[in-house]
């Protein structure tokens, strides 16, 4: 494959398609303590359609990065059901949900979470680890491809320490990308960034879902961004207002 | 994935120096004991070339006796021989089975090099006594009082350095306690033993020469402070023939004092105490595995704390639980072996050098034991970490940086 080469399975004729890639119904996440019980989320009920780039906006504290973890797999909720591409996964186990996640989903964090031991290409190259039956060639040339869709092609032997901001969250995407993921969640990927590097990941975040159709859901705290999106979705401790 | 745990490893090689320098030395150290473990088994389990169960040592103290001894102790050893329970008396010199007393001689053959082995002073009912196996000839008997040279018996080690395939029988043999040429007293082989190891269980299988005692016929003779005797005993034997015994020597020595050891007792606290050195070694090993382990835990401890975004990043991206755990053992693993790797073939020069001349089966269960050992204890460090690594929620993990 040459870096070329589209990373989404899904081809460009998915976006046209409006069918559910992601679905909430009656989410409620508790936390519990042995003195205290905080309700993150409650009555949470959420589409998110394929191919679009949905923003997620609310004060701290209101649950949104509670959202984007069970929307990501990596939590579970305390009711409710979600489901992925029509599929309930409430009772998958372990190891089918860590293979869900691989295929379908990509993650980009506020903090990066690069691996500063691993060098930029090693990082991008971390989710085809987990994926069955794929080679070290195939797995360097997706990776390789990845950066430069963000404009990276020059960088790969760096190591995250050796980057800027700006050029770590695209490290990030690009791992995100990677794995050709239908779905990419964002938790406030612009967060750690002054503005214009902001303002190039939100630019590079919009050209991936216009020209690829990567769906795409963003948790943020700014409107601008926000509104750049083509859906706003508001929180207000633990429940959607909007 | 194994490309990705060694590329992970050696971008963190500062941070794993430390810990891949103990693996190192542990495995060399470990190695050595248990190279030594392995040259005490395989002694142990040579036979020592004699029968040693039933034997007493009565070792007689002449308490500053000034009279002639050789008449008080033909009379002994007749009185003993006569007491029921007692099948044999030997008279030893002190070089006794198990005593820890070796004493030893240079031994030449014509102009051949010297060869340096164990010299026993044994009368004519030594080998009957011990059970000593003759290969060649016979053993030392009244034929030898009218010979000019006197009568030596050798061991199997002993001729097969002297003589080789040769005729070993009928060859004068000099042997000195000196390499003095001098010094070297002249004897005619007259027989050869079995494998005979004067040092007991952990003595190797060396050269012997056996050399006649006898107590001349005069009154005279050598005052000696002590005089050792080997007593075959009736199986089943116990304090009532030692008491025989005591009482015995007591009756016809009048001043001497004795005590009664069986040389199975001997041989325990001989090894007791040639064992003594491999405990304080395996205790040093212990001490270096519990510090090898506490750092090895210690280290995965503080890099699952420290690495906790990146167990949440590996189990969003697709890692499972299990899959965690495996990677934290399959690093620790890794680490061992790019540790014990070089520590291996150093080792492996000791018997390609054919270092302290040991067999390859010494320096391969050292190899194997230091091995299983370094190994075991890296697994058993890595699995509650590991553990611990697989229960962290990725969602929380990936909040709190």
């Amino acid at each position: 494959m040459s870096p070329e080469t589209d990373l989404r399975q899904p081809t460009a004729a998915t976006f046209e398609n409006a069918a559910p890639v992601l679905r909430l119904r009656d989410i409620e996440k508790v936390y519990q303590t042995k003195t205290i019980e905080t309700v993150a989320l409650n009555s949470v009920n959420l589409t998110v359609n394929r191919g679009e780039f949905v923003s997620i906006m609310g004060p701290s504290g209101c649950g949104k990065s509670t959202l984007l973890s069970l929307m990501g797999l990596l939590d579970e909720p305390t009711s409710g059901v979600i489901e992925v591409d029509g599929r309930a996964v409430t009772s998958y186990s372990d190891k089918e949900l860590a293979g869900l996640r691989n295929l379908k989903i990509g993650f980009v964090f506020q903090s990066y979470h690069l691996i500063n031991d691993l060098s930029v290409v090693d990082n991008v190259e971390l989710p085809l680890l987990y994926r069955q039956g794929m080679g070290g060639g195939e797995r360097r040339q997706r990776a390789l491809a990845a950066l430069d869709k963000v404009g990276l092609s020059a960088r790969t032997g760096h190591f995250p320490g050796q980057l800027s901001g700006g050029q770590r969250q695209r490290v990030a995407i690009a791992r995100a990308l990677a794995g050709g993921p239908e779905i990419i969640l964002a938790d406030e990927p612009t967060g750690n960034l002054d503005s214009v590097m902001g303002e190039e990941i939100m630019d590079l975040l919009l050209a991936l879902n216009r020209e690829q159709g990567v769906t795409i859901v963003m948790v943020t705290h700014d409107m601008q961004q926000a509104l750049k999106t083509q859906r706003v979705i508001r929180f207000f401790d633990g429940s959607q207002v909007s | 994935m194994f490309e990705h745990l060694l590329t992970l490893i050696w971008n963190r090689k500062r941070a794993n120096a430390l810990l891949m320098a103990e693996l190192f030395l542990s495995f060399m150290v470990l190695f050595g004991l248990g190279s030594l473990v392995a040259v005490v088994t395989l002694a142990m389990r040579q036979p020592p070339g004699f029968a040693y169960a039933d034997v007493w040592e009565l070792r007689l103290t002449t308490n500053n006796d000034q009279t002639p001894q050789n008449p008080t102790l033909r009379r002994l050893l007749a009185q003993l021989r006569a007491t029921p329970g007692v099948d044999d008396v030997s008279l030893a010199a002190f070089s006794t089975p198990f005593s820890g007393y070796i004493m030893s001689s240079n031994i030449r053959v014509e102009d051949k090099p010297l060869v340096s082995g164990a010299e026993v002073q044994a009368d004519d009912h030594f080998a009957s006594l011990l059970h000593l196996e003759l290969l060649e000839g016979r053993w030392f008997d009244h034929r030898d009082d009218a010979d000019k040279l006197p009568p030596i018996i050798i061991n199997r080690e002993l001729r097969q350095v002297l003589f080789g395939t040769g005729p070993a029988l009928g060859q004068v043999v000099r042997s000195s306690h000196s390499s003095n040429l001098k010094e070297f007293n002249e004897g005619r082989v007259v027989g050869v033993t079995g494998s005979y190891r004067p040092g007991g269980d952990l003595g190797a299988p060396a050269p012997a020469v056996f050399v006649r005692q006898v107590l001349p016929d005069s009154a005279a003779g050598l005052t000696m402070f002590s005089h050792t005797l080997l007593v075959r005993v009736r199986p089943g034997s116990g304090a009532v023939l030692e008491e025989k015994l005591v009482r015995t020597v007591a009756a016809v020595t009048k001043t001497w004092s004795t005590s009664v050891i069986s040389l199975p007792d001997s041989r325990a606290a001989s090894l007791e105490t040639a064992l003594a050195p491999i405990w304080a070694g395996a205790a040093v090993c212990a001490f270096l595995l519990l510090n090898v382990a506490l750092g090895l835990f210690g280290a995965l401890w503080q890099a699952i704390g420290q690495r906790r975004a990146e167990i949440g990043l590996r189990r969003a991206v697709g890692a499972t639980g299990p899959g965690i755990s495996r990677q934290f053992v399959a690093e620790t693993l890794v680490l061992t072996t790019l540790a014990v790797g070089p520590a291996l073939l150093l080792a492996a020069q000791f018997p390609l050098l054919n270092a302290f001349g040991q067999p390859l089966a010494v320096y391969a269960v050292g190899m194997g034991v230091a091995l299983v050992l370094v190994y075991g204890f890296a697994v058993l460090c890595a699995l509650q970490p590991s553990w611990q690594a697989a229960s962290i929620r990725p969602a929380a993990a990936l909040r709190e940086e």
